[in-house]
C-alpha cells in the first residue's frame, strides 16, 4: 500500500506490474496534447508516427486497419514479396488518405533505409519475424511484430537482446494483453481472490509438424512473387505456390513449435502474466497425449491443453461459449476462465462482483494493443508485450514443443535458458540462417 | 510417450543407407545413446552419396540435432552448394569446435558471393577467434557485403584484436560501411560487458558515440554507456535530459530502467524540478516505474501542476484518485462565455456570476444547449444548479447533432419538480439510462434553490452525486458509445423557465 492510498482501495498498480499498466484497457489512450491537434482534430506532423508495413496478408490487414484509424499515424510504405499484396495495400492506403503517396517495395531493406519511417508493422509469415524486427531495429525503427516473434529459442534471445541494445520499442502481437476480459481475469488472479494459484490452463491445437517438401513448381517472375525473398532466412527448398498463400503452416522450416504457438504464444503468455512470471518460465516440461504439463519453480503448474476442435466444441477442457484461445486460472479458492468471446466464467459465482467492469472486445482485436505501442514510442514507457515478456513466454512455448517432439521430459534453467543434461535439446534451440541473412 | 515421426520421402538409392539410421527420438536417460555412432555414419553416408537434395537436407538437420564432429568433412563439402549450404551450416554451428571452424574458414577462402557470406556468418556464430586475421582482411577488402558480414562476425568474437579491427572500420573505413561497423561495435561492447570488462565496453561505446554514423546508433551507444557505468552514468543521463532533444530524452529514459538505485532516482527527481512539461510527463512515468518512496514523493505534488498533461500523468501514475488532492479548474469564469459556444444572443445570458438558460417571460420553444468548445474524456465535473419551473441538465461526453440545436450524449438530469435530479439520461440517443429513486431525490434536493452536482467519468464508469449523495454508478458496456465529448448546459423546451448554472469546475483524469 502506498502512503497516499486510502485503506481498502484496490490499487490498480497492485494488479499488474508497473511496466504493464500501459496495456490496461481502463487507461485512456495517450492524450495527444491539445496544442498538437489541428483545427479539425488532425495531429500536427511533428507528433505523427510515420509507419511502414512489411508482409501484409489477412492478419496484417486487420492490424494495419487499426493503426490507420489512429490520428497520429501516417502510413507511407508497404513491402511485400507478392505484387498483388503490395498493390492492394497501396490501394487501400491511397483511398484512406485520398492521395497516391503510399510507396511499394519488394525488398524490406529498401523500406528500412528510408530515414522518414519511424516504426514498422511486421506481419510476414513466422520465418521472417525475428530477422525483420532485427533489421528494423538496426535501422533505427520501432517494431510491432506479429507472433510468434521468432522461430527458435535462439532467435527469441537474439531478438530481445537486439531491442535492448538498440533501445527500440518492441511490441509482440500478443494483443490479448490489451483486451479487457483477459485483463479482468488477470486482475482477479492477481487480487488473491482465487486464493493461492495452483494450475494455469493454456489452450492450443494438437501439435503437428511436417518435414516434407511440397512438389516443386516453376518459380514465378521475381516481381510477381520473389521466392528467394519469401524464403529469406529459411533454408532452401523448391517453390510451390501453396507456401506463399498460407500453406507454409505446419512445415518445420517455416513454422516452428509444432503449431503450438499459434494459440500458445497468446495463451501461455497470459498464464505467465497470471503467475506474475514474466521474468522467468517453467522449469520442467512433459508431454502426454492430452497436453503438456510444465512446472514453475514457485510450485504453480502450467498445462497446455490440446483441443481436438479448437474452433468448435472445446469441452470438456473449456467452456465452448467463451470462444477461441481460452485460458483458465485456478487457485485454491476459485477459478476464472475467459476467451475471445469476451465472456468470463468464475467459480464461485460470488467472484463475479470482484470483476472490474469493462467493455467487451474480441480477443483478436489489436486496436488497444496498437495504441499502447504508439503511446510507448512517444513516451519512455514499456509496451504490454515488450521484448522481455515475449522472450520468456515464447521460450516456454518452444520448450513445451520440444518436450513433445523429442518425447521426453525436459528441464530448463530459466536464467541461462539452457537445458539440463540434454545436448540434443540444446542444439535444437538454434538454426543457421540462409545466406546472406544473419541476426 | 509422444514421439514425432519424421516422414521422409527417400530415393531408392538412399533406402539401404538409411535403413540403419535411427530416426526415432532417443531414450531420455541417455541422450548420447549407444546408437549414435551408427546413426551418424548413416547420415554422413547420405551426404556423400547421390541421394536427393531433400534427403541430404534432412540428414543435415538430424546432424544439427545430434551434433557429431565426425560429420564435419561431409558437411564442409556442402558449403559451396547453394541449396544445401544453410542446412550444412546449421549442423556445423551445432557441432562447433575447431574442426567446424576450420572448415568454415577454409570455405571463406575458397568461396565468394553469398555463399562466402554464409560461411562468415557461421564463423561469427561460433565466435572463432582464430578467424580474426581473415575477417580483418575482408573488412579492408573491396567487397562491401563481405566486409559488413566480417564486421558483424568480429563484433561477436570481441577479442582485443577483433575490437581493434572494428574500431578501425568505424573511424577510418569507408563511410558507407560505418553503420555496419557501429552495429558490430554495439554487439562487441555488449560482449565485453557481459564478460566483466566494462572499461573495454565503454571505450568502444565512446567511439560509436563520436562516429560519423546515423543518430540512432550514436544514441544507442550513449544509452549503453550509461547502463554500463550505472551510477557513474548519471552525468550522461542528465546531459541527455537537458539537451532539449526529445528523441534523446526518450531513449535515455528507456535505458534508465536498467539502472536501479537511489542515486539515479535522485537524479531523475532533480531533473523533474527543472523540466519542461513534455519532459515532466516522461519523468513522471520513469519515476513511477522505479516504485520507491523517493519517486512517489516527487510525483505526488505533480498532481497539482498548472499543466494539464503533467497533472494527468501524475494522476495516472499515482493510481486510484484521492479526490481531495485534485486540482479543479473553472470552466466558466463567471463573467464571459469564453470556452463556450451556443445561442448566447437569446437563450443564454450571464447574471450574478451564473450562466442562465431560458427566461421567465416567454415559453422556451426548443431545447437549447450551451457547449464547451473542446471535448473532455475522463474527469470530475462540479457545478451548482438551480432549476425554476423547468427541466434542465448537464450534458457530458456529448456531440452536437449536425443541422440542429440538439445534442446527443449523456446527461445529468435535473428538474424543478425534483423527480429527475441524479438520474442519468442519454439525450437524443437511448433515453433514460439510470433512474434514481424519486422519493430519495425529494429528500436530497432543495427545490428552487442551488444544488451541487458532481459528475465522475472514469473510462466506462460514470457516477453522479447530488449534494454529496451518490445517485448513479453506471458502467457503459456498449462499445459504440463515445467516451469523450463536449460538456453542455441545457435549457429545456417548455413553459417560461430558467435554469441557472454557476461555479462550474473540472478536474481532468488520466
Amino acid at each position: 500500500m502506498r502512503p497516499h492510498e486510502k485503506t481498502g482501495t484496490v490499487s490498480r498498480r497492485g494488479f499488474v506490474k508497473r511496466s504493464l499498466v500501459a496495456g490496461s484497457a481502463l487507461a485512456m489512450p495517450w492524450l495527444i496534447p491539445s496544442r498538437a491537434l489541428g483545427r479539425d482534430g488532425a495531429v500536427a506532423p511533428s507528433e505523427r508516427i510515420t509507419l511502414g508495413a512489411i508482409g501484409i496478408g489477412p492478419r496484417g490487414n486487420a492490424v494495419l486497419h487499426g493503426m490507420l484509424a489512429e490520428p497520429d499515424v501516417q502510413f507511407v510504405a508497404i513491402c511485400d514479396v507478392r505484387v498483388d499484396r503490395r498493390e492492394s495495400v497501396k490501394a487501400m492506403a491511397d483511398r484512406h488518405y485520398g492521395n497516391t503517396d503510399c510507396a511499394m517495395y519488394r525488398d524490406l531493406r529498401e523500406l528500412l533505409a528510408r530515414p522518414d519511417i519511424d516504426a514498422v508493422l511486421i506481419a510476414t509469415g513466422d520465418r521472417w519475424h525475428a530477422l525483420g524486427s532485427v533489421l528494423a531495429a538496426k535501422a533505427g525503427k520501432d517494431v510491432y511484430s506479429e507472433k510468434p516473434c521468432a522461430l527458435t529459442i535462439g532467435q527469441c534471445q537474439a531478438l530481445a537482446d537486439c531491442m535492448r541494445l538498440h533501445g527500440r520499442v518492441f511490441q509482440a502481437g500478443t494483443q490479448r494483453r490489451s483486451v479487457p476480459n483477459f485483463q479482468a481475469a488477470i486482475q482477479l488472479a492477481h487480487s488473491g481472490k482465487l486464493g493461492k494459484l495452483h494450475t494455469l490452463h493454456a489452450s492450443s491445437y494438437r501439435p503437428s509438424v511436417t518435414h516434407d517438401w511440397l512438389p516443386a513448381e516453376p518459380e514465378p517472375p521475381q516481381d510477381v512473387v520473389d521466392w528467394d525473398l519469401w524464403l529469406g532466412p529459411a533454408p532452401w527448398r523448391p517453390y510451390n505456390s501453396a507456401y506463399v498463400s498460407g500453406g507454409w503452416r505446419g512445415h518445420f522450416d517455416f513454422d516452428s513449435g509444432a503449431r503450438l504457438l499459434d494459440w500458445g504464444a497468446h495463451t501461455v503468455d497470459l498464464c505467465q502474466w497470471a503467475n506474475q512470471a514474466d521474468d522467468t518460465l517453467p522449469v520442467d516440461y512433459e508431454a502426454s497425449k492430452d497436453g503438456i504439463t510444465a512446472h514453475y519453480a514457485n510450485g504453480v503448474d502450467l498445462i497446455i491443453d490440446f483441443l481436438d476442435e479448437p474452433f468448435g466444441n472445446r469441452a470438456p477442457q473449456y467452456g465452448t461459449s467463451r470462444g477461441t484461445c481460452p485460458v483458465r486460472f485456478e487457485g485454491d479458492e476459485g477459478w476464472v476462465e475467459t476467451g475471445d468471446s469476451g465472456e468470463i466464467a468464475v467459480h464461485p459465482e460470488s467472484l463475479r462482483s470482484e470483476l472490474v467492469g469493462f467493455r467487451p472486445m474480441a480477443g483478436t482485436d489489436s486496436t488497444t494493443h496498437s495504441r499502447n505501442f504508439l503511446d510507448c514510442i512517444k513516451s519512455a514507457t514499456q509496451p504490454a508485450a515488450n521484448a522481455d515478456v515475449m522472450r520468456r513466454s515464447h521460450i516456454a512455448c518452444y520448450v513445451a514443443a520440444l518436450a513433445w517432439e523429442l518425447g521426453r521430459k525436459l528441464t530448463i534453467d530459466p536464467v541461462s535458458e539452457s537445458f539440463v543434461n540434454d545436448e540434443e535439446a540444446n542444439n535444437l534451440r538454434f538454426r543457421a540462417m540462409r545466406e546472406p541473412w544473419r541476426l | 510417450m509422444a514421439c514425432r515421426q519424421r516422414v521422409t520421402a527417400v530415393s531408392v538409392a538412399a533406402v539401404s543407407l538409411l535403413s540403419c539410421v535411427a530416426l526415432h527420438a532417443q531414450d531420455a536417460t541417455s541422450p548420447q545413446a549407444a546408437g549414435r555412432p551408427a546413426e551418424t555414419q548413416g547420415l554422413i553416408a547420405v551426404l556423400q552419396s547421390d541421394a536427393t537434395t531433400f534427403d541430404k537436407s534432412q540428414a543435415c538437420q538430424r546432424l544439427a540435432a545430434i551434433g557429431a564432429p565426425e560429420a564435419v568433412p561431409a558437411l564442409a563439402a556442402l558449403l559451396p552448394d547453394e541449396q544445401l549450404s544453410a542446412y550444412a551450416r546449421s549442423a556445423l554451428e551445432a557441432i562447433g569446435g575447431s574442426s567446424a571452424a576450420d572448415a568454415l574458414l577454409e570455405a571463406v577462402g575458397r568461396l565468394d558471393g553469398e555463399l562466402r557470406i554464409g560461411a562468415i556468418n557461421s564463423i561469427g556464430v561460433l565466435r572463432e577467434s582464430r578467424a580474426v586475421g581473415t575477417l580483418r582482411g575482408l573488412v579492408h577488402g573491396p567487397d562491401a557485403d563481405a566486409a559488413c558480414a566480417a564486421l558483424a562476425a568480429l563484433g561477436r568474437i570481441a577479442t582485443p584484436d577483433a575490437t581493434e579491427a572494428l574500431l578501425w572500420a568505424l573511424v577510418e573505413g569507408p563511410t558507407e560501411r560505418r553503420p555496419a561497423a557501429a552495429d558490430a561495435c554495439l554487439t562487441c561492447a555488449d560482449r565485453h560487458l557481459s564478460q566483466g570488462r566494462p572499461g573495454d565496453a565503454v571505450r568502444v561505446y565512446y567511439r560509436v558515440r563520436h562516429a560519423d554514423v546515423p543518430q540512432h546508433l550514436r544514441l544507442a551507444a550513449a544509452c549503453r554507456t550509461m547502463v554500463a557505468r550505472q551510477s557513474a552514468g548519471v552525468p550522461m543521463l542528465v546531459e541527455h535530459l537537458r539537451s532539449g532533444d526529445r528523441v534523446a530524452a526518450t531513449m535515455i529514459l528507456r535505458a534508465v530502467r536498467e539502472m536501479p538505485g537511489h542515486e539515479v532516482t535522485r537524479a531523475l527527481v532533480d531533473e523533474l524540478a527543472k523540466a519542461d512539461p513534455w519532459l515532466e510527463v516522461m519523468l513522471i512515468h520513469a519515476l513511477a516505474e522505479r516504485d520507491d518512496e523517493q519517486a512517489w514523493a516527487a510525483i505526488r505534488p505533480m498532481a497539482a501542476s498548472d499543466v494539464l498533461e503533467v497533472r494527468l500523468a501524475a494522476l495516472k501514475a499515482l493510481g486510484p484518485v484521492d479526490v481531495t488532492t485534485l486540482k479543479f479548474i473553472p470552466l466558466f469564469d463567471g463573467k464571459t462565455f469564453d470556452g463556450w459556444e451556443g445561442d448566447t444572443a437569446n437563450s443564454f445570458r450571464i447574471e450574478d456570476g451564473a450562466i442562465v438558460g431560458g427566461n421567465l417571460r416567454a415559453p422556451v420553444p426548443r431545447n437549447e444547449f450551451l457547449c464547451t468548445v473542446r471535448p473532455y474524456a475522463n474527469f470530475i465535473l462540479r457545478a451548482e444548479c438551480k432549476v425554476i419551473s423547468a427541466n434542465g441538465g448537464i450534458q457530458f461526453r456529448s456531440q452536437r447533432v449536425p443541422n440542429s440545436a440538439e445534442v446527443s450524449g449523456y446527461q445529468a438530469d435535473m428538474d424543478s419538480g425534483g423527480t429527475y435530479w441524479g438520474c442519468l439520461y442519454d439525450e437524443s440517443r437511448r433515453g433514460m439510462l439510470v433512474q434514481f429513486d424519486a422519493t430519495e431525490v425529494q429528500r436530497i434536493v432543495k427545490r428552487d434553490d442551488w444544488n451541487a452536482y458532481e459528475i465522475r467519468c472514469e473510462g466506462q464508469r460514470i457516477r453522479l452525486l447530488v449534494n454529496g449523495v451518490q445517485t448513479v454508478d453506471y458502467t457503459e458496456t456498449d462499445a459504440g458509445i463515445p467516451l469523450s465529448g463536449v460538456i453542455g448546459l441545457q435549457v429545456h423546451a417548455g413553459g417560461p423557465s430558467e435554469t441557472w448554472y454557476r461555479n462550474i469546475t473540472i478536474a481532468e483524469l488520466p
